[in-house]
């Protein structure tokens, strides 16, 4: 299962936060789908962010799309992790938000590295 | 053995949020550098130090940041971060040519590139970057060869500068930061801060505006240079522009944190306090380029299309300023570090504290500090394939008469003030002058890294795709690709090339 990480400056916290309840709310979800856990993120570059770890379910993933177009206002960020892919989107569009709304339903694998193949190889001689 | 020091929870939390790749390994000088800064900030501190975790890890993004979750504030510090300063700090001391500036940071946008998932893009940095390297070994007219000169005077005192310095000015803004999320720390002294922020903040813009960079549908400036940028004086609302202050005001905060940890380690290491101001605000313009760098190049989309990109404002300006006043009200006694930071300071020439502490030299600190996000912008606009904004006539009156606060037409055109001459490799290989070369180095960066970004297909056609290829065919890694150059440069020679 995927995992989603949303980042909001932390300036826009709490509007975030609201939006995200009233989303909740019409989705007709129980507050177990709030958002929890926040973690404030101080950058070295000055960015101060409020983050959460999302993981994808059915009834979470379209909480996570309505969101985007206010994430793209907002200057959010979105990362979305499967076992070793990592797509990081920072400071994106409108018109970008279509590409999120794909990875998002399938997250995109990038080729394994050279250790991983290595990995698999000993492996493989282990079993012969 | 500090990653177990975290604890289950956090660690089972930050494995599943683990979104960066790995870069190198931390290197011993840098772990003792780490457990040096520590120990001297609990004899300082005592037991609020004592709660903060500190994890080291070295990943392809770069980037430190301290993160607070239930009460508990743990400190990623990231290796490469200070690596990638010091090795600017490098180039700076020994003056080195401006391609070697852009090498450096064409490397660093590669690794950025590929720990956001964008591998194509990060190898074409790369192979942009080998071009201007055959260009310039081509131009000095021995082909194969990169004639490299450096300043022996200038590696002589980075050898003796070392990594701890760095390391303890990062780490020790980082813990800062945790302190100031804790209200913890020297509270008494951060209150002075906070008050001198406020003060020369009525006199000094130190929050400069946001600025936008509208592109159309082919990727290019809409309607010439003036008509392109938008919200240049884009205000927020009240609640979020306290936010966005206080947290500006928090930031000078954990420099001073760090600026006490940094000068115990120039102290050890014999640098004498004139010659550490001139290093503090080296390493801070570094990390302010290569702030800029992770701000700006996640944004450029990969093929032409129609987008604003944000240049979120500089905070260096606030920096410098808060830094100069930091030393002065130091050497003042006004501000109380440890007892061995104060003595250092005091040692400070009369002249040195005079050059940065009075109001007129405050101003033109804080216009330097303006030359990281104006290289940008000039590099980012250059870089869309769009041709160099003809200057307007008025424009030089305006600047002789009211200076910076001659308004937004001025300030737009900041980039382009001093000519195509710095955003072209090819005039720069004999440049002397360090500032130039630093800034050349990083704007040519942007640039070409925007140019590799957003036309890809160009960029094939311009220098072939021998990287590209080998990485398809699994003959070579996606790391050794894209830092590939960095041999080139330290073998100075052609013969390594994959």
């Amino acid at each position: 299962m995927a995992d989603v990480l949303i980042r909001v400056p932390a300036e826009f916290e709490h509007e975030f936060t609201t939006l995200w309840k009233q989303l909740r709310l019409f989705e007709g979800l129980d507050s177990s789908a709030d958002l929890d856990n926040r973690e404030s993120v101080d950058r070295f570059d000055g960015h101060a962010l409020a983050e959460w770890v999302v993981t994808l379910s059915s009834a979470v993933t379209p909480l996570v799309t309505a969101v985007l177009g206010y994430l793209a206002a907002r200057r959010g960020e979105v990362v979305i992790k499967e076992g070793d892919s990592i797509q990081e989107y920072r400071g994106f569009s409108p018109s970008e938000i279509e590409t999120i709304y794909n990875a998002l339903k399938r997250p995109q694998s990038r080729p394994p590295s050279l250790s991983k193949k290595f990995r698999s190889r000993k492996r493989g001689r282990t079993k012969g | 053995m500090l990653w177990y020091s975290l604890g289950p929870d956090l660690r089972r939390r930050y494995r599943k949020q683990a979104t960066r790749t790995r870069g190198f390994y931390v290197q011993r000088e840098i772990r003792a550098a780490v457990r040096s800064t520590m120990s001297y900030l609990r004899n300082w501190l005592a037991e609020d130090v004592v709660q903060i975790k500190v994890l080291p890890i070295s990943s392809g993004n770069w980037l430190s940041e301290v993160r607070r979750i239930n009460k508990i504030s743990t400190v990623i510090f990231d290796a490469e971060q200070t690596n990638a300063q010091l090795f600017l700090l490098a180039r700076k001391l020994a003056m080195e040519a401006p391609i070697f500036h852009y090498v450096e940071f064409m490397i660093r946008i590669g690794e950025l590139l590929a720990s956001l998932g964008k591998d194509i893009e990060a190898i074409r940095v790369a192979q942009l970057c080998q071009l201007r390297l055959e260009q310039f070994s081509e131009r000095s007219g021995n082909y194969g060869e990169f004639p490299r000169l450096q300043d022996p005077e200038g590696l002589e005192t980075f050898q003796r500068i070392g990594a701890a310095p760095a390391v303890a000015l990062v780490l020790g803004h980082e813990i800062g930061h945790a302190l100031v999320q804790q209200a913890a720390g020297p509270q008494a002294d951060f209150e002075i801060i906070a008050r001198e922020w406020r003060r020369l903040n009525e006199e000094l813009w130190l929050i400069p505006p946001d600025y936008f960079q509208r592109l159309d549908t082919n990727g290019r400036p809409c309607d010439g240079f003036f008509s392109s940028i938008a919200g240049v004086m884009q205000i927020p609302e009240l609640e979020q522009s306290v936010t966005i202050t206080l947290s500006v005001i928090d930031e000078s905060k954990a420099d001073f944190v760090g600026f006490v940890v940094f000068t115990h380690f120039v102290a050890e290491n014999g640098i004498s306090p004139d010659e550490s101001i001139d290093l503090l605000f080296s390493l801070f313009l570094a990390a302010e380029r290569l702030s800029v760098v992770q701000r700006l190049i996640p944004q450029i989309p990969n093929h032409p299309m129609r987008k604003a990109i944000h240049f979120r404002f500089p905070l260096l300006p606030s920096r410098f300023v808060m830094l100069a006043t930091i030393i002065k009200l130091v050497s003042e006694g006004a501000l109380r570090p440890p007892d061995d930071v104060a003595t250092y300071w005091k040692r400070c020439s009369h002249q040195s504290i005079q050059d940065i502490s009075t109001m007129g030299n405050l101003k033109r600190i804080a216009l330097i500090a303006e030359n990281p996000g104006s290289a940008a912008r000039g590099g980012l606009y250059l870089g869309t394939g769009a041709p160099f904004p003809p200057r307007r006539p008025g424009l030089n009156f305006l600047g002789a008469r009211y200076g910076p606060s001659a308004g937004n037409m001025l300030w737009e055109y900041l980039p382009f003030a001093k000519g195509e001459y710095m955003y072209e490799l090819s005039n720069l290989d004999d440049e002397e002058d360090p500032a130039i070369q630093g800034n050349s180095g990083f704007a040519c960066a942007i640039r070409d890294s925007t140019r590799a970004i957003m036309l890809g297909d160009t960029i094939d056609e311009m220098c072939g795709t021998s990287i590209l290829t080998a990485w398809k065919a699994r003959k070579v890694q996606l790391w050794d690709a894209i830092r590939s150059p960095r041999l080139l440069v330290m073998d100075r020679s052609l013969s390594s090339k994959i």
